[in-house]
């Protein structure tokens, strides 16, 4: 059976920022998820061109959907598209607040 | 078909169609490479000075402005490997060294002087910026997209840089380091753009990879940092510039 995008947004969850207690998908650097038969492809930015960790979060994600049933290849591309505070979720900027983070 | 010739289909790369124009492409090639090099040179400058400014905020703001330097120098380097032009020059990165550098002269050494970093942040970035813009719209899709970012991140760089340069100014002794520095800085950043009708950037132009040409960005610049040094009883004459001492490849002063 192959994966559905739901399945890849379910481990995607569990993927953290390293710098923050915040998924990847709440953190809006996920752009868009695709599934064609055995491979998952991840349109992917980062809150900044400079930032440091962009291998781990790319290691970080294609190392989760490899988990997914069904999953067998992972393409991830850098998409280069803006991020602003507007792209976290209401959780990600309640869980950023807790932390003085603002 | 035989499996050979479905492995053949798939592993094959598609070709690069950016443009067919030889003249476009050599010059899209230096255009990358220059964007790159000075980027990655801006932000060694900038990171050579992460404990020599005059507080530990302009410090700590100064480390985050040559992280993104760095980070859009990288962001370019990846497209010279995908262009198909033989010797294109290789990425200055994780180690790497290359014997010709294509960055300003003036970012080619270390600054002895925090006004040289003020002067830079509100020079050089800038400059950079300008050229940036004018690939927005490029029918490169790659370096649109990458461009396309590059201006949103650098409006902190801006916000930081006006007010270095305020702080620098407002002492007489200030002003006239700050005003040296420019002297030094400045005809090298305005023949960056290159001379005027320039045949490289005019076939970059018609074959809608850039959208503005040398003169055009040269005004851009000049109305976008003259008004601020002006406010701050700075002077950005010039008198005449050096062209005769400019390397058109590497595109700086010699």
């Amino acid at each position: 059976m192959n994966a559905t995008i739901e399945d890849l947004e379910a481990v995607l969850r569990g993927v953290q920022d390293p710098e923050y207690p915040v998924s990847v998908l709440d953190m809006g650097l996920i752009r868009g998820l695709a599934v064609e038969g055995h491979t998952a492809r991840v349109r992917l930015t980062y809150t900044s061109m400079g930032c440091p960790c962009k291998e781990m979060i790319a290691d970080d994600v294609r190392d989760a959907l490899l988990g997914v049933a069904g999953i067998e290849r992972v393409e991830v591309e850098e998409v280069f598209e803006p991020w602003t505070h507007g792209n976290l979720t209401r959780r990600a900027r309640r869980t950023l607040a807790e932390l003085g983070v603002t | 078909m035989s499996s050979s010739e479905a492995d053949l289909d798939r592993v094959v790369p598609a070709e690069w169609s950016v443009t067919d124009d030889d003249e476009a492409l050599a010059a899209l090639v230096n255009l990358v490479v220059v964007l790159a090099d000075n980027k990655f040179f801006l932000g060694r400058r900038f990171s050579e000075w992460l404990s020599g400014g005059p507080s530990l905020e302009s410090a700590v703001a100064l480390a985050a402005i040559a992280q993104e330097e760095l980070g859009h120098a990288r962001a370019l380097y990846p497209l010279l490997e995908e262009m198909p032009l033989v010797d294109t020059p290789g990425p200055l990165q994780r180690g790497a060294e290359r014997e010709r550098k294509y960055c300003l002269s003036c970012l080619g050494a270390p600054w002895e002087w925090w006004a040289d970093v003020v002067a830079a942040l509100i020079l050089v970035d800038p400059a950079l910026t300008i050229l940036f813009r004018a690939l927005e719209d490029s029918r490169y899709d790659d370096l649109r997209q990458r461009a396309a970012r590059v201006p949103s991140e650098e409006v902190f760089h801006r916000k930081y840089a006006e007010g270095r340069l305020r702080d620098l100014a407002r002492t007489e002794q200030g002003r006239e380091t700050l005003q040296r520095r420019i002297d030094w800085m400045l005809p090298e950043v305005l023949m960056w753009f290159g001379p005027s009708e320039e045949p490289g950037v005019a076939a970059l132009k018609s074959e809608g990879l850039i959208k503005l040409d040398n003169d055009e960005m040269r005004e851009a610049f000049q109305e976008d940092v003259f008004s601020i040094l002006e406010e701050n009883g700075l002077s950005v004459e010039v008198g005449e510039l050096p062209w005769k001492r400019w390397n058109s490849l590497q595109r700086r002063v010699e």
